[in-house]
């Protein structure tokens, strides 16, 4: 081979942090559990972790402690006059029917339950370890040294955002109902029948977060398992000398990468090209 | 053994890609392989060979014709290529390149061309004066050119350069040059300072090594020639 260009793991690490500071992504979504109508989305941005090489013949990149970061942001809509039941005071209503006067019933208030809209942000933070395979790829005019990533599941638990909206949406309840008159002494009551309500949806709704977390790390070109990642790109045509250089006129004097492979060796990214 | 040495990044040129760069540099630029006056040059001026001017004919303000045209020119990086036979005293050491290079220099005899006059000279030529025709050699016009091999060993260099990052190149130490008796040290002189200028054109900003394969490159270490190659350790920030 004419030319070698080889890599070490730490400069591997460095143009691999330069490629993670580049990966954020955020999408939304919605969707309704029972009562309770939930618009959501969620961001995402990756950092750190440590790249280590395995030599040939597994010529493999294992990227351990990824930190994928982000917030889940979650707007809750529902209508309290559907989880809520009719309330009157009194109770109950007497009616009598008076001649030559029509029907006469005792006084009544019955409360309309508002709807209630509000928000909520949900931080979250999990590592990820994953493992690429390398691959030269011909870009047109370019080669390209190709990360191919290994299909993985990411682990994380978003199980404690659960307490975070039940807390949050029992606060809002509670706002709302304190500030309707005459039913200060069933407020409590009121508030747990809504989180009684909740309560079990809730991890459906954080599942369906997660699903979202999922889809934006999949978009993600480091981490998408359908699209090569390119690593390193080498200009076909390298120009050895530009044109004009030194002598106005001077034509560029170019050469062809024709053939570039690439594999680890000692812990190295090796890759090796002919001239032509 | 690993290759960068607690660099990020090392790259290497193999002499058989040199030899092909000068095959490509001579495809793209011919001018820079053949020297001459119109009359020895052949192609179109300024683009198949270099424009220069006769050599002065002392007394005149004519010259006749000459060319200079490097035939050949190879390349080989320190360990020796077995074949290659430098002639004493040069010896290829650690970090040393030989260059080996034909040379054609041709005189058109019985030709003269006018020739630039400095103007010192004017300044004391009497315009009153009888004018002084040239020797014209009987009106025959005759070819004459001699090849010299030149042999010279040398070793790579780094200079900055203008965009802030250093260019990679080649500098001859030594050159030596064959059976042309007592004017040995004046040719030598010259094609030493002829080689020399040529190889400061051939400078390569190791930055654009790949360009765009990283951020930002910069130069950590070489070049240094080992192992038939040219070597260069470079850190990415």
């Amino acid at each position: 081979m004419d030319t070698t260009l080889a890599v070490s793991e730490p400069g591997v690490n460095v143009v691999l942090q330069k490629a993670l500071a580049l990966a954020h992504a955020s999408k939304s979504a919605s969707a309704s559990w029972g009562p309770f109508e939930v618009g959501y989305s969620a961001s995402v941005a990756l950092s750190g972790g440590t790249a280590t090489l395995q030599n040939a013949p597994a010529n493999k990149l294992d990227l351990q402690g990824i930190h994928v970061a982000g917030s889940v942001s979650a707007y809750f809509t529902f209508d309290l006059g559907k989880i809520l039941p009719t309330i009157c005071i009194p109770p109950f209503q007497v009616c009598v029917s008076i001649p030559f006067i029509g029907t006469v019933c005792t006084p009544q208030v019955c409360i309309h339950w508002p709807s209630v809209t509000m928000g909520v942000n949900l931080p979250f933070a999990f590592n990820l370890d994953v493992s690429f395979g390398f691959r030269v790829d011909d870009l047109g005019s370019q080669w390209g040294i190709d990360l191919l990533i290994d299909p993985f599941s990411p682990r994380f638990d978003l199980s404690p955002m659960g307490p975070v909206i039940i807390a949050a949406i029992q606060a809002q309840v509670s706002a709302t109902l304190g500030t309707i008159p005459l039913i200060g002494g069933l407020i409590a009551g009121l508030v747990n029948t809504v989180i009684g309500t909740l309560t079990p949806l809730v991890s459906g709704i954080i599942a369906a977060f997660g699903d979202l977390i999922n889809l934006i790390l999949s978009l993600l070109d480091l981490l998408n398992v359908s699209i090569p990642f390119t690593l390193l790109k080498f200009d076909k045509t390298q120009t050895f000398l530009p044109a004009n250089v030194p002598l106005m006129g001077d034509a560029p004097v170019n050469m062809t990468l024709a053939v570039l492979q690439a594999q680890v060796l000692d812990r190295e990214l090796v890759a090796e090209a002919s001239l032509a | 053994m690993a290759l960068t040495l607690g660099h990020h990044v090392f790259a290497s040129i193999n002499e058989s890609a040199f030899n092909k760069f000068i095959g490509a540099f001579r495809l793209a630029r011919p001018k820079y392989f053949f020297y001459a006056c119109p009359p020895l040059g052949s192609g179109v001026p300024g683009v198949a060979f270099y424009v220069i001017p006769p050599l002065p004919i002392p007394g005149t303000n004519s010259g006749m014709p000459i060319s200079v045209r490097i035939l050949q020119a190879s390349l080989d990086f320190t360990p020796t290529q077995p074949g290659l036979n430098l002639p004493p005293p040069l010896s290829l050491g650690p970090n040393q390149f030989a260059l080996s290079v034909d040379l054609e220099v041709c005189f058109l005899c019985g030709v003269l061309q006018k020739a630039p006059d400095p103007a010192g000279n004017q300044d004391r030529r009497n315009p009153e004066g009888p004018g002084r025709e040239p020797y014209h050699n009987d009106g025959r016009i005759q070819k004459e050119c001699a090849k010299l091999s030149i042999w010279a060993i040398g070793h790579p260099v780094s200079t900055p350069n203008t965009h802030g990052g250093r260019d990679i190149g080649l500098h001859i130490d030594h050159l030596v040059i064959k059976e042309v008796g007592a004017l040995e040290a004046l040719l030598e002189c010259y094609s030493e300072t002829m080689l020399n200028t040529l190889l400061d054109t051939l400078r390569y900003p190791v930055e654009q090594f790949a360009l765009g394969a990283f951020g930002s490159l910069s130069l950590a270490d070489g070049p240094k020639i080992a192992d038939n190659q040219l070597k260069v350790w470079a850190d990415i920030s």
